[in-house]
């Protein structure tokens, strides 16, 4: 077989073998864009799962949000946190379920990730900061399907990136002929993610190409990069990667700003537990 | 600094950054001296840790010579990208930070 029939046929393989998307977000997805949403129907779909209702519970409830008093229903949740936040919960531990026993350290990195897009958005004053955060968490989502489903490419990705010093991406493309990060798109594709998640997904090792969402692209870019500048968690890499010239420049960045944001990313990154966030 | 779990405080730990709401509002300053009150306060709210000054470890000696191995970490992590001013400047800031000893992890948290 030749090796681009082989990488068609992992391809097909790892396409029927997707994650679906937690029923939950797609329902929620569809509420939202019908405009019937209200507050107790969002409650009534979490309330539906046990552990979920007492994950969002514990987050209304955690200092992190801080609201003055206790937040003792699902409903009052909703309101209280925001239907983005709740999405973004719901999506993200139904995701890490899947991988916090097996890639412990992917996972702090992901984290990791998730709190430097946050401070490099601050310092960029790009958008919405929850919404950063969120794209930075599910950023390496591809990794996550590939080390689930493709255990023994892995193992082959692994030893090419020990044995030849071989950037993951490059090592990934070698044994399977696609990536991570066409993986991610895929799963995004398969999830109808809006492009803020999907793009940031498919491009965060080259932010260039990135058409819909390029400045979000942009901070998980180089949010992936200071993480990894830092050492927190591990994405597999072994070295610092490159920063994608232009996309630096599409941040805006000067000598001030990077100094600060090196300051925030370790400041955040120094106050992240080791478990979960939640 | 450090990062202390809210259950190991005792009292009278200086804070090194402060806490704050989501809203951005400042519940305790940076600066303050944490009083019973004030680790009450962190219980209730289900405040995980905060960042306090000091550190974990045993000496200067002893810190120093994990600085050191983390810029050797660092260094090596930057090795091939050095070539390039905006990953030499970048790699910079992050040595100064280990040196100086801002943000630095004590061992058993470092991955």
């Amino acid at each position: 077989m030749t090796s681009g029939n082989l990488s068609a046929q992992k391809r097909v393989m790892l396409l029927k073998n997707l994650p679906t998307l937690p029923g939950m977000v797609a329902q929620l997805n569809r509420a939202v864009a019908s405009d019937t949403l209200s507050a107790n129907d969002v409650a009534r779909l979490i309330g539906q799962d046990q552990v979920l209702s007492a994950k969002v519970l514990k987050l209304a409830n955690s200092a992190f949000f801080g609201f003055s008093r206790r937040v003792g229903s699902l409903s009052q949740a909703v309101v209280l946190l925001g239907f983005d936040v709740v999405k973004g919960l719901i999506l993200t531990s139904s995701v890490f379920d899947l991988m916090k026993d097996q890639a412990r350290e992917l996972w702090r990195h992901s984290l990791g990730v998730s709190a430097a897009c946050r401070v490099v958005g601050g310092q960029v004053g790009l958008g919405d900061p929850e919404e950063l955060g969120l794209a930075g968490l599910l950023h390496d989502l591809g990794k996550v399907v590939l080390r689930v489903h493709m255990t023994q490419d892995m193992a082959q990705v692994w030893e090419l990136v020990q044995s030849e010093s071989m950037p993951v991406r490059q090592a990934e493309q070698r044994v399977l002929g696609f990536d991570h990060a066409q993986v991610g798109r895929w799963l995004a594709e398969a999830w109808r993610l809006p492009e803020e998640l999907a793009e940031p997904m498919h491009h965060h090792h080259q932010p260039g190409l990135a058409r819909r969402a390029p400045l979000m692209t942009a901070v998980v870019h180089l949010a992936d990069l200071l993480v990894r500048a830092y050492g927190f968690g591990d994405g597999a890499d072994v070295w610092v990667p490159q920063a994608d010239r232009e996309a630096m420049k599409g941040l805006g960045l000067n000598a001030d700003r990077l100094e600060a944001m090196v300051a925030g990313v370790c400041e955040e990154l120094l106050t992240l537990p080791a478990g979960e966030p939640w | 600094m450090r990062r202390k779990a809210v259950e190991c405080l005792a009292g009278g730990e200086v804070l090194a950054r402060e806490v704050r709401r989501a809203d951005g509002t400042v519940l305790l300053g940076r600066g303050r001296k944490l009083t019973r009150a004030d680790l009450e306060t962190l219980r209730r709210l289900a405040v995980p840790g905060v960042l306090v000054e000091g550190d974990e470890f045993a000496d200067a000696e002893q810190r120093a010579a994990w600085a050191a191995a983390q810029v050797k970490l660092l260094d090596r992590r930057f090795a091939p990208v050095l070539g390039d001013p905006f990953m030499k400047a970048l790699h910079m800031l992050f040595r100064q930070r280990l040196l100086t000893g801002d943000c630095l992890r004590p061992p058993e948290e470092r991955s």
